[in-house]
């Protein structure tokens, strides 16, 4: 404050304050909606963002990439079977001449669609679950927290592989499988969120003002935990994932030509010794894609628990 | 604290109940049956094989035949192998892994905790940032990943270590990184999570105030309440050990339980899967008992709820 | 000499919104066997002003300015490495300093027994056996007035009640008869009945030590009552200092004047309008060099806005900082 180190006192300086020059209760903030202000927090997370792009770029080559590409997943073309990387084929062939590239999108197309779908219906059954245990309370929360408890103590594994064992690897019970053994984790949480959001003074409130227990429990205890259910989301995908394509490894999981993430890893399983380059592809796709999901879902945390500020 | 372990065990038993209840449900919705091989084109034999296992029996009356076994410890026997009992598979194959088990439960609670206090303590940023790097790299990657990504550097193009099978302690090198780096990166996130919210809370100002020393107030006052969360996660920790070595087993070729259960699982062998699932069942409550036990003797506040 | 010594300390903290100047440039003393009070608001700075003083600020606030010395020992941290200055802070502080805390229900550690907790300080600066410090440990329970200290030892803080553990808190500071005991609010968490407990032990040992005791509130009925002194801080600055008949019958800083007028008293005899302060403190994020409290001012003049004022002295331990006084704005206070 240089200009007013050493200036001179005059009698006009001491004459009373207008009202309006005061600003007692002035706003020291901007101020920025929850997403707003979640989404500059989340800006700042470099490694997430790195992340959201590498993701983005992923599943439109997934999408893209067998569309345009000559070659099918599953045209094989034994003259040119074994290839190391060419231009024609940036990722080289397997042993029955398919191009690896169309392949791993391919598998791509079917590991993200599992993630994403799996994730969706744990998180519908979750929040739906959690959501009335949490806003009924008493008895009725007591039994069916016990039930998830139980659930809970039971390896995800060993409920993927039974219920595949029983419907036959197909999309439908692998998709069944990682549902039941993911919603869980979901519905202790919304339970948790809601039952503190429902102590609330403006839950309360919007009951006072007539409003039924259907649209308090959606309309404004869901909507106030959507920070939490959106991190806990963006974890179910990574884990629906890693899911499938332990099944695909361990060779239970969709059947050929149809090929996973997983089951091409398995695949490639063989030629460890022989052609580590091939194996490479598939495990590559995994772990960056993986990587990407959980820096996004550590970058939303983050950015969506408000107590980090 | 009596109570609360008969309380916590009682809980145990109707996990088991409901599990084994699923689990055979689940085996008689399911289609087709090991007794479609060749040898039973027989319909005689076949008639006797279905008898020598109740499939003749309507579905309740062999449920509460299988309920009755289990409550006498007998899993039953092998629809494949004729002769192997469930006990069998189970003791052939499950002291492997227990072994391999340990070795990563381990490697798991050391490499864990100290990755994880290194992340949170450390005041240089770049140990702070690589000990996050390797603990989402271990949750990230699933661990076959690991397992062929180290096979292929370790195994293969380095030919520094063996990959298949659990003869030497040199065997158990690879399986077992590949098996705790998962519980590893889950502890490191844990502990440095933890820990960091420990050291914000009052009471360790109050501790820094009496003039204890900044590493004593550490050790005495922050990592025990530290601890809380990565005890509670050691009964999860054990189960992932478990059906962790369902994929290890795989890949190194190790003749344990999970290796069994992947072979039964192809083969449709349902008194086996029923039988393994069962005992992965109960080694796995009980470590969840344990587990409550111990987080309820350091944290005194858990046996009044 | 003084037992503490502060002279122009400033403590800020760094926030990704910029720098809060949390205090400034903040003097006092306190003598042997004397009580100060420091009154403001919350987020007047005066429990950071502590925190500056006992080495215990957060992660991301440091002392930017300022000495500090106890009785004679300097401890101001700009003078020593990070290093050096904790060693030095871990005699000093629950040995020469101590401090009892706001929240009797977060300051304990809640896994570890109350005797644990008690004993700790004590064999930090003692070279005596476990033995001979529970020993020590008992007496001070009992003369905090906790019933059967042998079995309390061994129960954990949850067994406790509010007014308990705030005793034992109080036990824990007077472990080492400290010089200067810092109280911040201890009674602010506890229930009007408890809160009468408390300061009537405080009061009790007040006259038994002959230690410093810093009181820090926002209740100037707990000041009037066993208070020797009163700084009153607003915005991070001590704006007047007094004795206590000063402070309450000769206020001269608004924001005082205004302080008092809020107090409601049941034994006047006049049914008394209170009057509370309008606005909210101010923001100490980025905050300019004038007087922090002509946003609020009824009285505030064009040069409050531009210049902090200096002090002025009234006796030799009543001063205040305010325009009002300075000669030229003669007559405008009334």
């Amino acid at each position: 404050m240089e200009e007013i180190k050493d200036f001179e006192l005059t009698p006009e300086l001491f004459e009373p304050l207008e009202e309006s020059e005061k600003n007692a209760e002035k706003i020291a903030y901007e101020s920025k909606t929850y997403f707003q202000d979640a989404w500059a927090r989340f800006k700042k997370n470099k490694l997430a963002l790195i992340g959201l792009c590498f993701l983005a770029v992923m599943v439109i080559c997934c999408v893209v990439i067998p569309m345009v590409s000559p070659y099918t997943y599953d045209g094989q073309n034994m003259a040119i079977a074994s290839q190391n990387p060419t231009l024609a084929h940036p990722m080289g062939t397997d042993r029955f001449g398919r191009d690896i590239l169309v392949r791993v999108m391919c598998g791509g197309r079917i590991s993200l669609s599992v993630g994403v779908i799996a994730a969706t219906i744990a998180l519908v059954v979750g929040v739906v679950y959690g959501g009335i245990a949490g806003y009924v309370g008493g008895k009725v929360d007591m039994v069916m927290m016990r039930i998830v408890d139980c659930m809970y103590s039971i390896p995800d594994t060993l409920y993927v592989i039974l219920i595949v064992v029983v419907f036959e690897p197909s999309m439908f019970s692998i998709l069944l499988g990682i549902s039941i053994s993911s919603w869980m984790g979901m519905s202790r949480q919304v339970r948790t969120q809601v039952m503190t959001l429902k102590e609330q003074e403006f839950s309360l409130a919007a009951f006072v003002l007539g409003a039924s227990s259907k649209r308090i429990l959606f309309k404004h205890l869901i909507i106030n935990s959507m920070g939490p259910i959106i991190v806990q989301f963006t974890m179910l995908v990574p884990s629906a994932i890693f899911s499938e394509a332990t099944l695909g490894y361990l060779g239970i999981g969709l059947s050929v030509p149809q090929a996973s993430w997983g089951t091409l890893a398995n695949d490639a399983k063989g030629l460890v010794a022989t052609r580590p380059l091939e194996c490479m592809w598939p495990i590559l796709a995994i772990c960056l894609t993986m990587l990407a999901l959980n820096f996004i879902g550590d970058g939303l945390g983050d950015a969506l628990d408000p107590k980090k500020k | 604290m009596f109570k609360y372990i008969v309380k916590r065990v009682l809980i145990g038993f109707v996990t088991l109940f409901i599990l084994a209840t699923a689990t055979f449900f689940l085996m008689k919705v399911t289609p087709g049956s090991p007794f479609s091989a060749e040898k039973y084109k027989n319909p005689e034999a076949l008639a006797a094989a279905k008898a020598k296992y109740n499939l003749d029996k309507p579905i309740m009356e062999q449920y509460v035949l299988y309920m009755e076994d289990l409550a006498h410890g007998d899993l039953g026997e092998s629809m494949v192998h004729q002769g192997n009992t469930v006990w069998y598979y189970i003791e052939h194959g499950f002291p492997v892994t227990a072994r391999l088990g340990v070795v990563a439960f381990i490697l798991a609670i050391f490499g864990g905790i100290s990755l994880g206090a290194a992340a949170a303590l450390s005041k240089k940023k770049w140990v702070n940032n690589l000990c996050m790097v390797i603990a989402t790299i271990g949750v990230s990657v699933p661990s076959f990943l690991i397992a062929m990504i180290l096979i292929i550097v370790f195994g293969v193009e380095l030919k520094l270590l063996p990959f298949v099978g659990l003869i030497s302690p040199a065997n158990y090198v690879l399986p077992a990184i590949s098996l705790s780096l998962y519980p590893i990166a889950m502890i490191a996130r844990l502990t440095r999570s933890s820990l960091l919210e420990v050291m914000k809370q009052d009471y360790i100002i109050l501790a820094r105030s009496k003039g204890t020393p900044y590493k004593k107030v550490i050790i005495k006052h922050a990592l025990k309440n530290a601890m809380l969360p990565v005890i509670t996660y050691c009964g999860p920790m054990f189960a992932f050990l478990l059906t962790g070595s369902f994929v290890i087993e795989n890949a190194f070729s190790i003749p344990g339980i999970g290796k069994t259960f992947i072979t039964c699982v192809t083969d449709r062998d349902y008194p086996v899967i029923m039988g393994v699932t069962i005992f992965l069942g109960i080694i796995i409550i009980t470590f969840n008992i344990l587990t409550d036990i111990i987080s309820a003797m350091v944290d005194p506040r858990i046996k009044l709820k | 000499m003084a037992m503490l010594e502060v002279n122009h300390l400033s403590t800020e903290f760094k926030t990704d919104n910029g720098i809060v100047k949390a205090v400034r440039d903040v003097s006092f003393k306190v003598e042997k066997g004397e009580v100060l009070g420091i009154v403001g608001e919350s987020g007047s700075g005066k429990s950071q002003t502590m925190f500056s003083i006992m080495g215990l600020l957060s992660g991301n606030g440091y002392v930017s300015e300022g000495e500090i010395t106890i009785d004679g020992k300097d401890i101001s941290p700009k003078n020593y490495s990070e290093k050096e200055y904790e060693k030095i802070m871990s005699d000093i502080r629950g040995n020469d300093m101590a401090m009892i805390f706001q929240d009797p229900m977060t300051f304990l550690n809640p896994v570890l027994k109350i005797g644990t907790q008690l004993i700790e300080p004590i064999l930090n600066h003692n070279k005596i056996s476990k033995q001979e410090a529970t020993e020590r440990a008992i007496e001070l329970m009992r003369k905090v007035g906790i019933p059967s200290p042998e079995t309390r030892l061994n129960q954990y803080p949850f067994e406790f009640s509010g007014g308990m553990r705030q005793r034992i808190i109080i036990a824990i500071a007077l472990a080492c008869n400290p010089k200067i005991i810092i109280a911040d609010e201890p009674t602010t968490a506890l229930d009007v009945t408890i809160q009468a407990q408390v300061l009537d032990l405080i009061s009790n040992l007040k006259d038994e030590l002959d230690s410093g005791i810093i009181m820090i509130t926002h209740d100037l009925g707990v000041v009037a009552s066993i208070c020797d002194r009163i700084n009153i801080m607003y915005g991070g600055k001590v704006v007047e200092t007094g004795t206590t008949d000063e402070i309450f019958y000769n206020p001269k800083h608004p924001y005082t004047i205004g302080l008092l007028s809020c107090i409601s008293n049941p034994e006047d005899d006049v049914k008394k309008e209170l009057h509370p302060i309008p606005g909210s403190p101010p923001d100490l994020l980025n905050i300019k060099e004038n007087c922090p409290f002509a946003d609020r001012c009824e009285k505030a003049m064009k040069i409050c806005k531009m210049k902090m004022p200096e002090f002025t002295e009234y006796s030799d331990s009543h001063q205040c900082a305010c325009w009002l006084s300075h000669p030229m704005a003669k007559g405008k206070g009334e």
